[in-house]
């Protein structure tokens, strides 16, 4: 953990619920692999592998009660963590300590069996998650409440007959009906619509906020913010940021949108702030109903200027302005920096940069503008705000309301009479 | 590696996973129970047909005076059964349960132990339909029923062991489960489900007997022929023998099994 940032985040009252200390998990990676008494023999080996550290040398501690995330592209190794403090996998180097019952959401209905009925498979799973008969018993009717309807009346049928999403809901309302002290969630919640979603999340906070565990391995970034009070960031196999949610996510978000290092040099402070960001449409607001808040709205293909306002604590050479729209669900819909394009050569006190967008060509929907600021060499990340403001596009033409970018194109063809 | 206590811990799983195996097994089928006797009873019409075209003579219970072949094959098999399904069973049973395995942690060797017992669920029907014909030709067995079930016992320990082990290597090396099965039909025909001992004897003599004995099938089985077919005790000797045999297999298996058992997950 050289070079991670690592703040306290318990303070010394609070127990911690896992903790982790130098642990290194390697895996092989055979090239041939010889998997018969047969290969064997004749090869006079079992095969030949690379061994390959899939996590370096990881401390950290969960707090009890806490809702922590982890974050990492595919291959970080977050979800071997999550297997390791599950104890599925065994770490080669270091320890992992676990107080409490732990349940492991890592496939929602292990060991379900399709020829039996959803009931008998409630007190199979709930077995495998570590449930007495009893507990079972006493769990049983608020387990086929939570799956909903549809598997109620089922819940005598063999499940080979449920469908996907009556399995999923199944699953996921046993795993959450265990109320075990530590929950580990891997990516399940990616599957199921929305609505489920939704629950799954409202009951993570339930539990979250009965003093119990929940550790998170999620790509939705931004349900990792909302929802966690702690959020590691891995990276190869090695912690690299630990701490406050949104900290660690913009920090993420920064190396993935600007493909940068992100970890900001912090020696002196950032010379330069990014104080403020607005987005100046044709003037219209309406108050989104999820947020509560007035947000500004665009149609598709009305101009825009972005703008940002920006403090310096001290004279700064060749800064690079880049702004950031991001679709809720979190992918990058435009990226527009002045690397390479534009930009001062030394900015003093305070100031703004604008850029103009003759017409915005978003699909209607809601998108967050967010910024950065890097130095001259454009590697390194002097301030970044992301997903700071919420907006919402919206157009008229019914032809262009799916992906990410509006076309503005014009149809020409035998059949099309248009006016 | 899991300790006894947490084993102890799991036992709940271990029932709920022997009670999927059996209540799975038959699901869906027509004839469902009936599929688990139909196997012994076909063999035995088989064997009981053969050897009756052969002109070979049932063997006389001693002292029960009983001289059905069929009964004298079916006490035999039953038991055989059990070891052959159980040792087979055991040694795909880690990789059968592979994703269950790679999802949830629980002491890995639940799933050997729940297979075996699985088996012997089945291994209880089709000994209860035994009793119930041994007792239709007369022969008075209830008494002898705790030492059948000392026997069962004992077998399935044995077959744990050997279970723990071939489950392990299986992971290793998949072809194990096809050397297994020809190993079985080995066994099959040296130890006395179909035939009597005294056919070894005459055969090699007493020589050739003693070596033939060292496999600690022979004194198993034969020990279910003789109490539920002639009602007389095994050889008590010879008992303490397999008993050896399963205790060691027992100790073997476990050490092995738990020196493994943290990279199955990954060797999956």
């Amino acid at each position: 953990m050289s070079d991670a940032v690592t703040e306290p985040i318990a303070s010394a009252a609070d127990p911690v619920a896992i903790a982790v200390r130098n642990v290194s998990k390697q895996f092989r990676r055979y090239s041939v692999r010889n998997q018969s008494v047969k290969a064997a023999l004749f090869r006079g080996s079992r095969g030949t592998y690379e061994e390959n550290w899939v996590l370096d040398d990881v401390s950290l501690d969960i707090p009890t009660g806490s809702t922590f995330g982890l974050i990492g592209s595919n291959g970080s190794g977050k979800s071997t963590l999550l297997k390791c403090m599950a104890r599925i996998l065994k770490p080669n180097k270091g320890s992992i300590t676990v107080n409490g019952r732990l349940s492991a959401l890592i496939e929602l209905g292990a060991g379900f069996h399709p020829e039996l009925s959803g009931r008998e498979n409630v007190y199979l799973n709930g077995a495998v998650l570590g449930l007495r008969r009893k507990e079972i018993e006493q769990r049983f009717d608020s387990i086929v409440d939570f799956a909903g309807r549809q598997v109620a009346q089922a819940i005598d049928q063999p499940i080979k007959t449920y469908s996907s999403g009556m399995y999923v809901r199944l699953g996921f309302s046993i795993a959450v009906n265990v109320e075990p002290e530590v929950l580990l969630v891997d990516e399940v919640l990616a599957v199921g619509d929305e609505e489920f979603q939704r629950r799954c999340y409202q009951r993570f906070e339930e539990l979250s906020s009965s003093g119990r565990t929940v550790v998170l391995v999620s790509h939705a970034l931004s349900t990792v913010a909302a929802m966690c009070d702690h959020v590691a960031w891995l990276d190869g196999g090695k912690l690299l940021h630990v701490g406050q949610p949104q900290q660690v996510v913009d920090a993420y978000l920064t190396r993935l949108d600007f493909g940068r290092p992100s970890v900001v040099e912090v020696s002196e402070g950032p010379s330069v702030r990014i104080s403020d960001i607005v987005i100046e449409g044709a003037g219209r607001r309406r108050t989104s109903t999820e947020l509560g808040e007035e947000v500004a709205v665009v149609g598709t293909g009305e101009p825009v200027r972005l703008r940002m306002s920006y403090q310096t604590d001290r004279p700064t050479d060749l800064p690079v302005f880049a702004f950031s729209v991001h679709t809720l669900d979190g992918t990058l819909a435009a990226n527009p920096s002045t690397l390479g394009v534009a930009g001062p050569e030394r900015v003093e006190g305070t100031g703004t940069v604008e850029l103009e967008v003759p017409s915005l060509m978003l699909v209607p929907g809601a998108y967050t503008l967010g910024a950065a600021i890097f130095d001259a060499s454009g590697e390194h990340a002097i301030d970044r705000k992301l997903r700071l403001v919420r907006f919402e596009v919206d157009g008229h033409n019914p032809g262009e309301t799916r992906g990410i970018t509006a076309l503005g194109g014009r149809w020409h063809g035998p059949l099309f009479d248009l006016p | 590696m899991s300790t006894i206590a947490e084993y102890v811990e799991a036992r709940e799983l271990a029932k709920a996973l022997t009670m999927r195996d059996i209540r799975g097994q038959y699901k869906g089928s027509i004839l469902g129970w009936f599929w688990s006797l139909l196997n012994p009873l076909t063999t035995v019409a088989i064997f009981t047909f053969f050897f009756a075209v052969l002109g070979m003579q049932a063997p006389v219970g001693d002292p029960s005076g009983l001289k059905i072949f069929a009964l004298y094959l079916f006490t035999g098999l039953v038991p055989w059964n059990f070891f052959a399904a159980s040792v087979n069973g055991a040694t795909g049973s880690v990789v059968a349960q592979g994703s269950l395995i790679s999802k949830v942690y629980f002491p890995r060797g639940i799933v050997v132990f729940s297979k075996i017992s699985s088996v012997g669920f089945t291994t209880l029907m089709e000994t209860s339909v035994a009793v119930i014909l041994l007792l239709i030709a007369g022969n008075m067995v209830l008494p002898w029923l705790p030492v059948v079930a000392m026997l069962l016992l004992l077998q399935g320990c044995l077959a744990l062991g050997i279970g723990l082990i071939l489950a392990v290597a299986n992971v290793y090396f998949r072809d194990i489960q096809y050397l297994v099965g020809i190993g079985l039909q080995v066994l099959f025909y040296s130890t006395p489900v179909v035939y009597q001992t005294s056919l070894i004897e005459a055969k090699f003599g007493a020589r050739g007997l003693f070596i033939y004995r060292l496999n600690p099938l022979v004194d198993l089985i034969e020990a279910y022929h003789r109490v539920l077919y002639d009602l007389r005790w095994p050889d008590f000797g010879w008992m303490a023998y397999v008993a050896g045999w399963a205790a060691a297999l027992l100790v073997i298996g476990a050490v092995m099994f738990n020196r493994f058992e943290p990279r199955l997950a990954e060797e999956l």
